[in-house]
Protein backbone atom coordinates (compact mmCIF):
# COMPACT_ATOMS: atom_id res chain seq x y z
CA UNK A 1 0.00 0.00 0.00
CA UNK A 2 2.00 3.48 -0.45
CA UNK A 3 2.39 5.57 1.67
CA UNK A 4 0.60 8.90 2.16
CA UNK A 5 3.08 10.31 4.63
CA UNK A 6 7.10 9.34 5.20
CA UNK A 7 9.16 10.65 7.79
CA UNK A 8 12.62 9.81 7.32
CA UNK A 9 15.56 10.80 9.78
CA UNK A 10 13.57 14.31 10.87
CA UNK A 11 15.92 16.53 13.35
CA UNK A 12 14.26 20.14 14.93
CA UNK A 13 16.10 22.08 17.28
CA UNK A 14 14.80 24.88 19.51
CA UNK A 15 17.55 27.38 20.30
CA UNK A 16 20.05 25.07 20.86
CA UNK A 17 17.30 22.23 22.52
CA UNK A 18 17.26 18.84 20.33
CA UNK A 19 13.15 17.99 20.30
CA UNK A 20 13.19 15.64 17.18
CA UNK A 21 16.37 13.35 16.92
CA UNK A 22 16.32 11.69 13.87
CA UNK A 23 12.33 10.23 13.90
CA UNK A 24 11.27 7.88 11.06
CA UNK A 25 8.00 6.80 10.29
CA UNK A 26 5.23 6.37 7.56
CA UNK A 27 1.55 6.13 7.33
CA UNK A 28 -0.08 4.49 4.46
CA UNK A 29 -3.76 5.32 3.26
CA UNK A 30 -6.81 4.65 5.51
CA UNK A 31 -4.14 4.04 8.45
CA UNK A 32 -4.28 5.60 11.86
CA UNK A 33 -1.13 6.29 13.66
CA UNK A 34 -0.89 7.37 17.71
CA UNK A 35 2.12 9.76 18.21
CA UNK A 36 2.11 8.82 21.98
CA UNK A 37 4.71 10.27 25.06
CA UNK A 38 4.90 12.33 27.70
CA UNK A 39 4.15 16.23 27.80
CA UNK A 40 6.82 18.13 26.01
CA UNK A 41 8.65 15.39 23.86
CA UNK A 42 8.28 16.55 20.52
CA UNK A 43 4.80 15.35 19.56
CA UNK A 44 3.17 18.55 18.46
CA UNK A 45 6.35 19.59 16.81
CA UNK A 46 6.53 16.77 14.86
CA UNK A 47 2.67 17.05 13.77
CA UNK A 48 3.88 20.79 12.65
CA UNK A 49 6.80 19.42 10.62
CA UNK A 50 4.33 16.81 8.46
CA UNK A 51 1.75 19.49 8.25
CA UNK A 52 4.50 21.91 6.55
CA UNK A 53 3.74 24.46 9.58
CA UNK A 54 7.75 24.25 10.67
CA UNK A 55 10.29 23.04 8.26
CA UNK A 56 12.66 20.00 9.76
CA UNK A 57 16.98 20.92 10.72
CA UNK A 58 17.23 17.99 8.72
CA UNK A 59 15.88 14.62 7.23
CA UNK A 60 12.91 14.55 4.48
CA UNK A 61 9.29 14.77 4.93
CA UNK A 62 7.07 13.73 1.84
CA UNK A 63 3.28 14.05 1.97
CA UNK A 64 2.36 12.25 -1.36
CA UNK A 65 -1.14 14.42 -0.99
CA UNK A 66 -2.31 17.77 -1.40
CA UNK A 67 -5.31 17.12 0.56
CA UNK A 68 -4.27 16.75 4.01
CA UNK A 69 -6.29 18.85 6.90
CA UNK A 70 -5.58 19.28 10.46
CA UNK A 71 -7.34 19.45 13.53
CA UNK A 72 -5.88 21.94 16.19
CA UNK A 73 -5.78 20.99 20.16
CA UNK A 74 -7.88 24.13 20.67
CA UNK A 75 -10.17 23.59 17.48
CA UNK A 76 -8.62 26.83 16.02
CA UNK A 77 -11.30 28.58 14.80
CA UNK A 78 -12.22 31.91 14.01
CA UNK A 79 -14.13 33.27 16.43
CA UNK A 80 -15.20 36.72 14.61
CA UNK A 81 -16.48 34.44 11.68
CA UNK A 82 -19.89 32.24 12.05
CA UNK A 83 -19.86 28.50 12.09
CA UNK A 84 -20.77 28.01 8.59
CA UNK A 85 -18.24 30.95 7.21
CA UNK A 86 -15.29 29.00 9.54
CA UNK A 87 -16.13 25.85 7.65
CA UNK A 88 -16.23 27.62 3.98
CA UNK A 89 -12.65 28.93 4.44
CA UNK A 90 -11.72 25.69 3.53
CA UNK A 91 -13.30 25.48 0.47
CA UNK A 92 -12.15 28.64 -0.85
CA UNK A 93 -10.48 27.24 -3.76
CA UNK A 94 -12.71 24.88 -4.20
CA UNK A 95 -14.99 24.77 -7.96
CA UNK A 96 -18.19 24.79 -6.32
CA UNK A 97 -21.09 27.26 -6.70
CA UNK A 98 -22.32 29.09 -3.42
CA UNK A 99 -25.35 26.51 -2.66
CA UNK A 100 -22.92 23.87 -3.63
CA UNK A 101 -20.63 24.65 -0.88
CA UNK A 102 -23.66 25.50 1.44
CA UNK A 103 -24.64 22.24 1.01
CA UNK A 104 -21.27 20.42 1.05
CA UNK A 105 -20.77 22.44 4.80
CA UNK A 106 -24.32 21.27 5.78
CA UNK A 107 -23.28 18.03 5.56
CA UNK A 108 -20.11 17.34 7.05
CA UNK A 109 -21.84 19.79 10.01
CA UNK A 110 -24.47 17.05 10.17
CA UNK A 111 -22.04 14.28 10.40
CA UNK A 112 -20.55 15.86 13.30
CA UNK A 113 -24.59 16.16 15.00
CA UNK A 114 -24.28 20.04 14.59
CA UNK A 115 -26.21 20.88 11.12
CA UNK A 116 -28.51 23.50 13.53
CA UNK A 117 -25.73 25.27 14.74
CA UNK A 118 -24.28 26.97 11.08
CA UNK A 119 -25.06 30.51 12.50
CA UNK A 120 -23.34 30.02 15.36
CA UNK A 121 -20.04 32.02 16.48
CA UNK A 122 -17.34 29.56 18.08
CA UNK A 123 -18.25 32.03 21.52
CA UNK A 124 -21.63 30.72 21.85
CA UNK A 125 -20.75 26.92 21.63
CA UNK A 126 -19.20 24.61 24.13
CA UNK A 127 -15.88 23.17 24.00
CA UNK A 128 -16.81 19.52 22.48
CA UNK A 129 -18.94 21.73 20.07
CA UNK A 130 -15.67 23.65 18.94
CA UNK A 131 -13.93 20.68 18.46
CA UNK A 132 -16.60 18.93 16.48
CA UNK A 133 -17.18 22.37 14.26
CA UNK A 134 -13.11 21.65 13.80
CA UNK A 135 -13.63 18.59 12.56
CA UNK A 136 -16.35 19.44 9.96
CA UNK A 137 -13.87 21.91 8.78
CA UNK A 138 -11.16 19.32 8.61
CA UNK A 139 -13.33 16.89 6.43
CA UNK A 140 -14.77 19.90 4.43
CA UNK A 141 -12.43 19.13 1.50
CA UNK A 142 -12.35 15.70 1.83
CA UNK A 143 -8.83 15.06 2.90
CA UNK A 144 -6.71 12.02 2.49
CA UNK A 145 -4.59 12.87 5.70
CA UNK A 146 -6.13 14.19 8.80
CA UNK A 147 -3.43 15.70 11.41
CA UNK A 148 -5.34 15.48 15.34
CA UNK A 149 -3.21 17.21 17.74
CA UNK A 150 -4.76 16.09 20.96
CA UNK A 151 -8.10 15.47 19.86
CA UNK A 152 -9.36 14.64 22.97
CA UNK A 153 -7.61 16.53 25.65
CA UNK A 154 -10.13 18.59 27.93
CA UNK A 155 -12.90 16.60 27.50
CA UNK A 156 -15.29 14.63 29.64
CA UNK A 157 -14.55 10.69 28.72
CA UNK A 158 -18.19 10.77 26.84
CA UNK A 159 -17.05 13.46 24.34
CA UNK A 160 -13.93 11.53 24.17
CA UNK A 161 -15.10 8.04 22.95
CA UNK A 162 -17.90 10.47 20.67
CA UNK A 163 -14.83 12.30 19.05
CA UNK A 164 -13.03 8.59 19.09
CA UNK A 165 -16.01 7.68 17.05
CA UNK A 166 -15.76 10.54 15.03
CA UNK A 167 -12.22 9.49 14.19
CA UNK A 168 -13.17 5.50 13.48
CA UNK A 169 -15.84 6.79 11.34
CA UNK A 170 -13.44 9.02 9.25
CA UNK A 171 -11.09 6.57 8.66
CA UNK A 172 -13.41 3.45 8.15
CA UNK A 173 -15.79 4.84 5.92
CA UNK A 174 -13.77 7.61 4.13
CA UNK A 175 -10.81 5.40 4.19
CA UNK A 176 -9.00 8.74 5.62
CA UNK A 177 -5.28 8.21 7.17
CA UNK A 178 -4.65 9.61 10.58
CA UNK A 179 -1.92 10.90 12.51
CA UNK A 180 -3.19 10.85 15.93
CA UNK A 181 -0.75 12.84 18.78
CA UNK A 182 -2.27 12.42 22.16
CA UNK A 183 -1.35 10.90 25.59
CA UNK A 184 -4.38 9.53 26.24
CA UNK A 185 -4.66 5.56 26.66
CA UNK A 186 -8.24 5.61 25.62
CA UNK A 187 -7.75 7.59 22.49
CA UNK A 188 -5.04 4.94 21.38
CA UNK A 189 -6.95 1.93 21.86
CA UNK A 190 -10.08 2.98 20.64
CA UNK A 191 -8.58 4.92 17.34
CA UNK A 192 -5.10 3.44 16.19
CA UNK A 193 -4.03 0.65 14.17
CA UNK A 194 -0.22 1.61 14.55
CA UNK A 195 1.36 3.28 17.93
CA UNK A 196 4.44 5.00 18.42
CA UNK A 197 5.65 6.07 21.30
CA UNK A 198 8.01 9.54 21.27
CA UNK A 199 10.73 10.33 23.85
CA UNK A 200 13.53 12.52 23.84
CA UNK A 201 13.47 13.06 20.12
CA UNK A 202 13.58 9.57 19.39
CA UNK A 203 11.17 6.76 18.81
CA UNK A 204 11.35 4.56 21.72
CA UNK A 205 8.50 1.94 20.75
CA UNK A 206 6.47 1.22 17.62
CA UNK A 207 3.65 -1.22 17.25
CA UNK A 208 0.55 -2.25 17.43
CA UNK A 209 -2.09 -0.75 20.45
CA UNK A 210 -3.04 -4.24 21.89
CA UNK A 211 1.52 -4.92 21.84
CA UNK A 212 1.91 -1.60 23.34
CA UNK A 213 -0.87 -2.25 26.27
CA UNK A 214 1.43 -5.62 26.69
CA UNK A 215 4.84 -4.57 26.41
CA UNK A 216 8.13 -4.57 28.27
CA UNK A 217 9.89 -1.80 27.32
CA UNK A 218 10.59 0.22 30.21
CA UNK A 219 9.00 3.38 28.46
CA UNK A 220 6.02 1.99 27.33
CA UNK A 221 5.64 0.37 30.61
CA UNK A 222 6.12 3.51 32.41
CA UNK A 223 3.68 5.03 30.60
CA UNK A 224 1.26 2.68 29.98
CA UNK A 225 1.09 1.83 33.91
CA UNK A 226 1.24 5.57 34.85
CA UNK A 227 4.12 4.80 37.27
CA UNK A 228 5.78 7.84 38.79
CA UNK A 229 9.38 5.38 39.40
CA UNK A 230 10.90 4.73 35.73
CA UNK A 231 13.20 6.16 32.86
CA UNK A 232 10.76 8.47 32.22
CA UNK A 233 10.60 10.36 35.37
CA UNK A 234 14.14 10.52 35.99
CA UNK A 235 14.93 11.63 32.08
CA UNK A 236 12.49 14.61 33.43
CA UNK A 237 14.32 15.67 36.25
CA UNK A 238 17.80 15.93 34.30
CA UNK B 1 23.51 30.41 21.19
CA UNK B 2 25.78 31.69 24.73
CA UNK B 3 24.22 34.34 26.93
CA UNK B 4 26.94 36.48 25.74
CA UNK B 5 26.01 36.12 22.14
CA UNK B 6 22.38 36.43 22.58
CA UNK B 7 23.28 39.93 24.66
CA UNK B 8 24.94 41.12 21.61
CA UNK B 9 22.62 40.24 19.15
CA UNK B 10 19.79 41.98 21.33
CA UNK B 11 20.17 45.67 20.60
CA UNK B 12 20.34 44.81 17.20
CA UNK B 13 16.69 42.72 16.99
CA UNK B 14 14.67 46.41 16.18
CA UNK B 15 16.65 45.89 12.70
CA UNK B 16 15.21 42.56 12.41
CA UNK B 17 12.13 43.45 13.11
CA UNK B 18 11.78 46.77 10.79
CA UNK B 19 13.42 44.33 8.37
CA UNK B 20 10.28 42.04 9.03
CA UNK B 21 7.87 45.28 9.10
CA UNK B 22 9.25 45.96 5.16
CA UNK B 23 8.85 42.40 3.79
CA UNK B 24 5.07 41.89 5.20
CA UNK B 25 4.21 45.70 4.03
CA UNK B 26 5.61 45.40 0.83
CA UNK B 27 3.62 41.66 0.41
CA UNK B 28 0.32 43.28 1.58
CA UNK B 29 1.03 46.12 -0.75
CA UNK B 30 1.42 43.41 -3.92
CA UNK B 31 -1.82 41.23 -2.28
CA UNK B 32 -3.78 44.72 -2.80
CA UNK B 33 -2.50 45.83 -5.83
CA UNK B 34 -3.10 42.02 -7.47
CA UNK B 35 -6.62 42.03 -5.86
CA UNK B 36 -5.86 38.64 -4.26
CA UNK B 37 -6.78 40.36 -0.63
CA UNK B 38 -9.99 39.39 1.19
CA UNK B 39 -12.53 41.59 0.62
CA UNK B 40 -15.08 40.67 3.34
CA UNK B 41 -11.82 41.32 6.01
CA UNK B 42 -11.34 44.59 4.19
CA UNK B 43 -15.14 46.04 4.58
CA UNK B 44 -15.06 44.76 8.19
CA UNK B 45 -11.74 46.21 9.30
CA UNK B 46 -12.40 49.64 7.23
CA UNK B 47 -16.25 50.10 9.22
CA UNK B 48 -14.24 49.52 12.07
CA UNK B 49 -12.27 51.95 12.05
CA UNK B 50 -14.97 54.48 11.28
CA UNK B 51 -17.04 53.64 14.38
CA UNK B 52 -14.38 52.53 16.43
CA UNK B 53 -11.85 55.84 15.73
CA UNK B 54 -14.54 58.53 14.64
CA UNK B 55 -15.84 59.76 18.33
CA UNK B 56 -12.52 59.38 19.78
CA UNK B 57 -10.60 61.08 17.19
CA UNK B 58 -13.38 63.98 17.07
CA UNK B 59 -13.06 64.21 21.08
CA UNK B 60 -9.87 64.86 20.80
CA UNK B 61 -9.62 67.21 18.02
CA UNK B 62 -11.92 69.31 19.30
CA UNK B 63 -10.02 69.99 22.69
CA UNK B 64 -6.82 70.32 21.35
CA UNK B 65 -8.28 73.26 18.72
CA UNK B 66 -9.96 74.95 22.02
CA UNK B 67 -6.22 74.35 24.08
CA UNK B 68 -4.21 75.46 20.93
CA UNK B 69 -6.25 78.40 20.13
CA UNK B 70 -6.42 79.96 22.69
CA UNK B 71 -2.85 79.52 24.05
CA UNK B 72 -1.61 81.31 20.75
CA UNK B 73 -4.34 83.84 20.80
CA UNK B 74 -3.21 84.77 24.52
CA UNK B 75 0.13 85.35 23.19
CA UNK B 76 -1.70 87.39 19.80
CA UNK B 77 -3.46 89.51 22.46
CA UNK B 78 -0.74 90.36 24.03
CA UNK B 79 0.99 91.94 21.26
CA UNK B 80 -2.18 93.30 19.83
CA UNK B 81 -2.17 90.99 16.55
CA UNK B 82 -5.73 88.53 16.72
CA UNK B 83 -6.36 88.98 13.19
CA UNK B 84 -3.42 86.40 12.75
CA UNK B 85 -5.17 83.97 14.51
CA UNK B 86 -6.99 82.16 11.91
CA UNK B 87 -3.52 81.90 10.49
CA UNK B 88 -1.46 80.41 12.88
CA UNK B 89 -4.25 78.23 13.83
CA UNK B 90 -4.23 77.09 9.97
CA UNK B 91 -0.75 76.08 10.10
CA UNK B 92 -0.72 73.93 13.36
CA UNK B 93 -3.62 72.33 12.55
CA UNK B 94 -3.91 71.55 9.25
CA UNK B 95 0.12 70.36 8.83
CA UNK B 96 0.73 69.24 11.87
CA UNK B 97 -1.44 68.45 15.11
CA UNK B 98 -4.71 66.96 12.26
CA UNK B 99 -2.34 64.53 11.05
CA UNK B 100 -0.65 63.76 14.31
CA UNK B 101 -3.76 63.56 16.52
CA UNK B 102 -5.67 61.39 14.09
CA UNK B 103 -2.44 59.06 13.79
CA UNK B 104 -1.30 58.56 17.32
CA UNK B 105 -5.43 57.99 18.38
CA UNK B 106 -5.88 55.37 15.15
CA UNK B 107 -2.47 53.51 16.92
CA UNK B 108 -4.11 53.64 20.16
CA UNK B 109 -7.81 53.16 19.41
CA UNK B 110 -7.25 50.47 16.07
CA UNK B 111 -3.73 49.41 15.92
CA UNK B 112 -4.00 48.21 19.58
CA UNK B 113 -6.80 46.12 18.84
CA UNK B 114 -5.41 45.04 15.69
CA UNK B 115 -2.47 43.70 17.34
CA UNK B 116 -4.24 42.01 20.03
CA UNK B 117 -6.40 40.47 17.52
CA UNK B 118 -3.78 39.16 15.73
CA UNK B 119 -1.53 37.98 18.41
CA UNK B 120 -4.65 35.89 19.82
CA UNK B 121 -5.50 34.37 16.18
CA UNK B 122 -1.16 33.47 16.53
CA UNK B 123 -1.15 31.91 19.91
CA UNK B 124 -4.67 29.81 19.56
CA UNK B 125 -3.27 28.66 16.29
CA UNK B 126 -5.92 30.56 13.93
CA UNK B 127 -2.99 31.76 12.00
CA UNK B 128 -2.00 28.10 11.73
CA UNK B 129 -5.45 26.78 10.68
CA UNK B 130 -5.55 29.34 8.21
CA UNK B 131 -2.17 28.33 6.21
CA UNK B 132 -2.94 24.34 6.78
CA UNK B 133 -6.39 25.54 4.06
CA UNK B 134 -4.04 27.49 2.42
CA UNK B 135 -5.81 30.62 3.08
CA UNK B 136 -2.27 32.91 3.18
CA UNK B 137 -2.51 35.14 6.06
CA UNK B 138 -1.15 38.24 4.23
CA UNK B 139 -4.09 38.48 1.89
CA UNK B 140 -6.56 37.34 4.35
CA UNK B 141 -5.17 38.95 7.47
CA UNK B 142 -2.46 41.95 6.71
CA UNK B 143 -3.73 42.89 3.62
CA UNK B 144 -7.07 44.08 4.16
CA UNK B 145 -6.02 46.11 7.50
CA UNK B 146 -3.61 48.11 5.51
CA UNK B 147 -6.24 48.77 3.02
CA UNK B 148 -8.20 49.87 5.36
CA UNK B 149 -5.84 51.55 7.28
CA UNK B 150 -4.59 53.27 4.01
CA UNK B 151 -8.60 54.52 3.34
CA UNK B 152 -9.50 55.60 6.64
CA UNK B 153 -6.39 57.40 8.24
CA UNK B 154 -6.74 60.08 5.29
CA UNK B 155 -10.33 60.11 5.73
CA UNK B 156 -9.74 60.28 9.87
CA UNK B 157 -7.17 62.83 9.35
CA UNK B 158 -9.32 65.36 7.61
CA UNK B 159 -12.43 65.07 10.22
CA UNK B 160 -9.56 65.52 12.89
CA UNK B 161 -8.51 69.28 11.16
CA UNK B 162 -12.18 70.11 10.55
CA UNK B 163 -13.22 69.35 14.01
CA UNK B 164 -10.09 70.74 15.51
CA UNK B 165 -10.75 74.11 13.02
CA UNK B 166 -14.54 74.18 14.36
CA UNK B 167 -12.64 74.34 18.43
CA UNK B 168 -10.43 76.99 17.22
CA UNK B 169 -13.21 78.50 15.69
CA UNK B 170 -15.39 79.06 18.81
CA UNK B 171 -12.41 80.44 21.21
CA UNK B 172 -11.73 82.87 18.26
CA UNK B 173 -15.35 83.84 18.45
CA UNK B 174 -16.37 83.51 22.32
CA UNK B 175 -12.80 84.00 23.56
CA UNK B 176 -10.95 86.96 21.62
CA UNK B 177 -14.14 87.89 20.17
CA UNK B 178 -13.06 87.69 16.65
CA UNK B 179 -15.25 87.91 13.63
CA UNK B 180 -15.70 84.50 12.12
CA UNK B 181 -15.14 85.52 8.98
CA UNK B 182 -11.74 87.56 9.91
CA UNK B 183 -11.04 84.12 11.53
CA UNK B 184 -11.59 82.53 8.25
CA UNK B 185 -10.31 84.59 6.03
CA UNK B 186 -7.38 84.34 7.80
CA UNK B 187 -7.50 80.64 8.12
CA UNK B 188 -7.72 80.43 4.07
CA UNK B 189 -5.41 82.90 2.95
CA UNK B 190 -2.85 80.08 4.32
CA UNK B 191 -4.44 76.88 4.04
CA UNK B 192 -3.83 76.24 0.28
CA UNK B 193 -3.78 72.46 -1.76
CA UNK B 194 -0.73 71.88 -1.22
CA UNK B 195 -0.69 72.12 2.64
CA UNK B 196 -4.13 68.94 2.78
CA UNK B 197 -1.95 67.40 0.37
CA UNK B 198 1.09 67.31 2.83
CA UNK B 199 -1.54 66.60 5.61
CA UNK B 200 -3.12 63.54 3.62
CA UNK B 201 0.51 62.26 2.72
CA UNK B 202 1.59 62.44 6.57
CA UNK B 203 -2.03 60.51 6.65
CA UNK B 204 -0.95 57.92 4.11
CA UNK B 205 2.44 57.39 6.25
CA UNK B 206 0.37 56.88 9.60
CA UNK B 207 -1.96 54.65 7.71
CA UNK B 208 0.96 52.31 6.31
CA UNK B 209 2.74 52.15 10.00
CA UNK B 210 -0.19 51.53 12.26
CA UNK B 211 -1.51 48.20 10.17
CA UNK B 212 2.22 47.03 9.05
CA UNK B 213 3.78 46.93 12.51
CA UNK B 214 0.49 45.92 14.46
CA UNK B 215 0.08 42.78 11.67
CA UNK B 216 3.88 41.92 11.79
CA UNK B 217 4.17 41.88 15.68
CA UNK B 218 0.83 39.80 16.09
CA UNK B 219 2.08 37.50 13.71
CA UNK B 220 5.48 37.12 15.27
CA UNK B 221 3.47 36.52 19.11
CA UNK B 222 4.45 33.70 21.19
CA UNK B 223 4.37 33.01 25.04
CA UNK B 224 0.55 32.80 25.29
CA UNK B 225 -1.81 35.62 27.51
CA UNK B 226 1.73 37.46 28.39
CA UNK B 227 2.93 37.80 24.84
CA UNK B 228 -0.52 38.96 23.39
CA UNK B 229 -0.23 42.22 26.03
CA UNK B 230 3.11 42.75 24.96
CA UNK B 231 2.83 42.57 21.67
CA UNK B 232 -0.23 45.22 21.73
CA UNK B 233 1.79 47.81 24.26
CA UNK B 234 4.78 47.35 21.98
CA UNK B 235 2.54 47.28 18.75
CA UNK B 236 0.92 50.88 20.01
CA UNK B 237 4.23 52.45 20.71
CA UNK B 238 6.22 51.55 18.07
CA UNK B 239 3.72 52.88 15.85
CA UNK B 240 3.32 56.23 18.21
CA UNK B 241 7.22 56.71 17.52
CA UNK B 242 6.94 56.19 13.87
CA UNK B 243 4.17 58.73 13.17
CA UNK B 244 5.80 61.39 15.65
CA UNK B 245 9.35 60.98 13.09
CA UNK B 246 7.58 60.24 10.29
CA UNK B 247 5.84 63.85 10.73
CA UNK B 248 9.14 65.69 11.77
CA UNK B 249 10.84 63.83 8.13
CA UNK B 250 8.37 64.86 5.99
CA UNK B 251 7.88 68.43 7.37
CA UNK B 252 11.50 68.02 7.24
CA UNK B 253 11.46 67.43 3.54
CA UNK B 254 8.43 70.00 2.41
CA UNK B 255 10.50 72.95 4.58
CA UNK B 256 13.83 71.66 2.53
CA UNK B 257 12.10 70.98 -0.47
CA UNK B 258 9.71 74.45 -0.75
CA UNK B 259 12.78 76.42 -0.19
CA UNK B 260 13.82 75.96 -3.50
CA UNK B 261 11.12 75.43 -5.03
CA UNK B 262 8.67 78.09 -3.53
CA UNK B 263 9.98 80.18 -0.95
CA UNK B 264 6.38 81.89 -0.07
CA UNK B 265 5.21 78.30 0.95
CA UNK B 266 7.81 78.44 3.39
CA UNK B 267 7.35 81.96 4.58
Amino acid sequence: MMNLIEVINVHKSFDGLKVLNGVTLSVSSGESLAIVGPSGVGKSTLLRIISGLDAPDSGVVKVNTKRISMVFQYSALLNSYTVLENIALALHDAKLSRSEKRDRILEKLKLVGLEKYEDYYPDQLSGGQRKRVSFARAIANDPEVILYDEPTSGLDPILSTLIEDYINKLSNKFKVASIIVTHQLSTVQRTAQKVAMLYQGKLVWEGNPIDFNKSDNPYVKQFVNAQVEGPIFSGLLE
Amino acid sequence: MTEIAKLGKEPFMWLVELGGSFKIFFLAFVSIITGKFSKKEFIVQASKFGFDTLPVVAVVSFFIGLALTLQISKQLVGIGNTSSLGTSVAVSIVREIGPVVAGVMIAARIGGAMAAEIATMTVSEQVDALKIMKLNPINFLVAPRLLASLIMTPLLTVFAIYIGSVGGMLIAIIYVQLDPYMFFDSFRAVVGNRDILIALSKAFVNGALVATLSCTFGMETSGGAAGVGQTTTKSVVWAMLGIFLFNFLITNSVYSVGKVLDPAFVR
